[in-house]
């Protein structure tokens, strides 16, 4: 891992020394092993004094990035729903689900031009008290929100989700793989040391978070975990770094919980509703897309987040599959009825009454009619039958196959997987009508609730409507357009 | 500071802290005190009747579980018997006493029974009432289910059903949760939300209920008509599968939000949407009609900047709020710098002091920023001239207003230098 990560070697921390005690004394202890860590104790007065004047920092900070001139204007939606929260615990800054901004003074005053170089009580109390906001290099604080609401944006906290990412490792890495997504598109000299970016890493640009999370080497983690170096300010036995190792550490806004973070509800600092910040993010994906036509300035894969969150498509997948569920409910509403050919459980108590007894019929089938036309490329076909397979499988349903072109060419009962019907019959005209027809036939004796039709649309269809639920999966690139298959029929479009 | 700070956790690693199950069980709660019929998701095991059960007994319900997977239509209904006045029904036992004293009937598994005791148990969920039998006024059904795609036997719930509920996830417990459940018998949260509950639960509703009705109204009449009635796309995610706007379960929210207020000590003259009320709302009416509803909301709470100018209406309390004030404040700054009406002028700087005054510098430096751009666009009231020591203050410049200029004018220029 050559120059992963690292412009230099970073100093480990040490554990402190126990005898270093009282908060007014100054203490520097200076760590034996290279690089090297100092620790340098304060009192709460000056921490008090820091932390309000980098929150000070930060609000004139979110003010400046509010406004219409600034360089991305179209965070304003989100940035101005941010709270900034005093914690202890957080060695730099970090978000989380409910928009509320977490930070370590120090980190955050740390780039000002006079910040002490060497800290002491003395020196911190000095440039804390002659803090003048004019001199702080603003655009590292314009970097450092906009990467935070970059995270809730981007929906790092829902992705992470998805990827059901549980262990520490897993989240750490989710954080690194994160962080490479947005800084890419970060230019700020003063984090540049402090910013995990693909070209450090030896990765590509461009690449989502997803792909990200593949690539980043184990040993980046392990580093990670030694700390960072230089000088750790410690008030009543907590610290908070000066030189961490990176730009922020997550939070859950970045799908990376962290354990100093506030209930959602709490009384002093009560966090945004995910409604809030939802209607947020649309806000700013209108923002951005506006911007992106006027300006072009925006990244690409801002712009399509952006798209995403104002059209979001529905996987194909689950339209399938609750068309074939409902299609099953439906059926066995009425299969799930009184017999008198059985008799109740509860026949006994009833006596001499007859009552009629429930039964549940279990052989519940889909036809599905494959399309063997010569216009059907073979691929196509095995992911949306895989697809039906693997719904199949779950709800206990049978699944029989008609490979159809302009005739009915084969029958595959019971298919239960794709290597039954390799190989395809049929490659001449196409007229699914026919398929339909032959399954319908067959609907009482096998009990098929559904038929479902892989095709890539250019054929016939029935006028009216099947007495079962017709399901019509469009294949392929270049298939019919939704609007011309029937009415009543349900349509889905098989993508990527 | 004090106040602000948190007792740190041992060892610093970050741990999956989520909170999502607290507030589903908040809302269960709040569902509960607004006897809004309620419907829980989750998988197998996760807590979901153990919280109910214990909810309910500290709640001082006689508390049933019935498991749907195991129910006959007879087991709802009753054994039907022979009378001189004709047939008659032995109800079951749980039935009878739900009917006696305050009970909550919880329906586990709902997902797994057979459609045909769906349809017996909607009355009782909907009505608590089955054919003439009606259970005490101040009994509950709750139901619970498998997401479709987590059970083997996939029903779907039908919309008409899905519309008679509020739909809420109940997710597995956070590792710390769990780890403290284990260690000392009950989840931290349960308590809490327990205590907190019973506390209201005999609190009065009225004025909650009418400001939300009202709300609403506003909403659905003026603003956004077309989400009174919307069904979901087919293959939406959970809930908005289950969960769509109708009158009915716009009705159900008014009741919510009144109960999530009470809950957060939230008093009725204030709009204010919870993490809680948002988990509430999408469960009732779906995320779609969610956004828009709390996007309106939202501004509901700007006011007339005129008005602030004016000094008629007071700074807004929330943050988001005021940022977006300063901006329209700054339009308003704009049109006038065009027609050099100095009234404005005057009532925008002093607006400046009182914030300065309020120590609000961020909200003092955006709209400065806004100002001096406005000059450089006009060509009117160059605000860097007013600050020069020697300079003739018009005299509708406030005195002070210098003064201020000279506070911020460095952190303008030098930020502005930056880009």
């Amino acid at each position: 891992m050559s120059g992963a990560g690292r412009t230099q070697p970073r100093p480990r921390p040490v554990t402190i020394p126990p005898n270093i005690k009282g908060s007014e004394v100054i203490e520097m202890s200076v760590a034996r092993q290279k690089p090297e860590v100092n620790v340098v104790q304060i009192s709460n007065e000056v921490l008090d004094l820091a932390f309000e004047k980098a929150l000070e920092t930060l609000k004139m900070a979110r003010a400046w990035m509010c406004r219409r001139r600034s360089p991305y204007p179209y965070f304003a939606p989100l940035l101005s729903l941010l709270r900034f929260v005093k914690v202890i615990g957080c060695d730099t800054v970090a978000v989380d689900k409910w928009a509320r901004i977490y930070f370590n003074p120090f980190f955050v005053l740390s780039f000002h031009p006079k910040f002490p170089k060497n800290i002491d009580e003395n020196s911190l109390r000095q440039f804390l008290t002659a803090y003048d906001v004019s001199d702080y290099p603003i655009n590292v604080l314009v970097e450092i929100l906009r990467h935070e609401v970059e995270h809730l944006f981007r929906q790092h906290f829902r992705r992470s989700d998805l990827l059901g990412l549980q262990s520490n490792d897993e989240l750490e890495k989710w954080n690194i793989a994160g962080d490479l997504e947005i800084n890419q598109h970060i230019q700020c000299p003063q984090l540049e040391p402090i910013m995990f970016v693909p070209k450090k890493l030896g990765l590509p640009d461009g690449l989502s978070a997803e792909e990200y999370y593949q690539k980043i080497p184990d040993q980046l983690l392990q580093m990670l975990k030694q700390g960072g170096g230089g000088t750790v300010i410690q008030v009543s036995g907590h610290n908070y770094p000066t030189l961490p190792q990176r730009l922020d550490e997550g939070g859950s806004g970045a799908g990376v919980p962290r354990d100093y973070e506030l209930d959602p509800n709490d009384p002093q600092n009560r966090g945004a509703s995910e409604a809030q910040v939802n209607s947020r993010m649309e806000e700013t994906a209108r923002q951005i897309r506006e911007h992106a036509k006027n300006r072009g300035t925006v990244p690409a894969d801002l712009v399509d987040i952006a798209e995403k969150i104002l059209n979001p498509k529905l996987n194909w997948r689950q339209i399938l599959a609750h068309l074939i569920r409902k299609a099953r409910t439906n059926a066995a509403r009425g299969k799930e009825d009184y017999t008198f050919l059985q008799p109740n459980r509860r026949d006994e108590a009833y006596r001499p009454f007859i009552i009629p007894a429930m039964v549940q019929y279990e052989n519940d089938a889909v036809a599905t009619i494959l399309d063997t036309s010569g216009s059907m490329s073979m691929s196509e076909i095995e992911r949306a039958l895989a697809e039906i397979l693997g719904i199949a499988r779950q709800g206990n349903i049978k699944v029989d196959v008609y490979m159809c072109d302009a005739a009915v060419h084969k029958i595959v009962r019971d298919v239960k997987s794709f290597s039954q019907v390799k190989e395809i019959v049929g490659r001449g005209g196409t007229d699914m009508v026919e398929g339909i027809n032959r399954a319908l036939q067959e609907r009482r004796r096998r009990r098929y609730h559904a038929i479902v039709v892989l095709t890539d649309g250019y054929s016939p269809f029935p006028q009216d409507p099947t007495p079962i639920p017709l399901i019509i999966c469009l294949v392929g690139k270049n298939h019919e357009s939704k609007d011309k298959m029937p009415k009543w029929a349900k349509v889905v479009e098989v993508e990527d | 500071m004090a106040d602000g700070r948190k007792k740190p956790c041992e060892g610093g690693e970050p741990k999956t802290a989520l909170t999502e199950q607290k507030i589903t069980k908040e809302a269960i709660a709040v569902a509960l005190k607004a006897d809004v019929p309620t419907l829980l998701w989750g998988n197998p095991g996760v807590g979901k009747s153990r919280f109910i059960e214990k909810l309910g007994r500290e709640l001082g319900f006689e508390v049933f579980t019935v498991i749907g997977s195991t129910l006959d239509p007879t087991d709802i209904r009753g054994l039907p018997y022979r009378t001189e006045s004709g047939t008659q029904f032995e109800r079951p036992y749980f039935l009878k006493v739900a009917a006696e004293k305050p009970s909550l009937i919880f329906l586990d598994e709902l997902t797994a029974a057979p459609p045909a005791i769906w349809a017996a148990l909607l009355r009782l969920i909907l009505d608590k009432a089955i054919d003439d039998f009606k259970l005490h006024p101040q009994s509950r059904v709750l139901g619970a289910g498998n997401p479709p795609e987590m059970t083997g036997l996939g029903f779907e719930l039908s919309l008409p059903m899905a519309n008679r509920f509020v739909h809420l996830e109940f997710k597995p417990p956070a590792p710390k949760a769990l780890g403290n459940y284990f260690r000392f018998g009950d989840f931290d949260e349960d308590k809490q939300i327990i205590e907190r509950v019973k506390a209201i639960w005999d609190e009065d509703m009225t004025l909650y209920l009418r400001k939300w009705g009202s709300v609403i109204a506003t909403f659905l009449e003026r603003v956004n008509p077309s989400l009174i009635h919307q069904l979901p796309r087919e293959g939406t995610e959970f809930p908005d599968c289950y969960a769509f706007p109708t009158p009915r379960s716009w009705e159900f929210v008014v009741k919510l939000m009144a109960a999530a207020d009470i809950y957060m000590g939230i008093p009725p003259t204030k709009h204010e949407i919870t993490e809680l009320h948002s988990t509430l709302l999408v469960g009732c009416v779906g995320s779609g009609a969610t956004t828009p509803f709390v996007d309106w909301l939202d501004n509901l709470d700007m006011p007339d900047p005129m008005a602030v100018l004016q000094g008629k209406a007071p700074l807004p309390s929330r943050e988001d709020t005021q940022l977006l004030l300063i901006s329209n404040i700054a339009q308003i700054y704009r049109d006038a710098a065009q027609k050099k009406d100095t009234k404005i002028f005057t009532l925008v700087t002093n607006f400046a002091l009182k914030l300065n005054e309020l120590k609000r510098r961020d909200l003092v430096l955006m709209l400065l920023s806004y100002m001096h751009a406005a000059s450089e666009q006009t060509g009117t009231w160059h605000l860097f001239q007013f600050a020069l020591p020697n300079a003739n203050l018009p005299n509708f410049v406030p005195p002070q207003f210098r003064q201020l200029l000279h506070e911020i004018s460095d952190t303008l220029v030098k930020w502005n230098r930056q880009g």
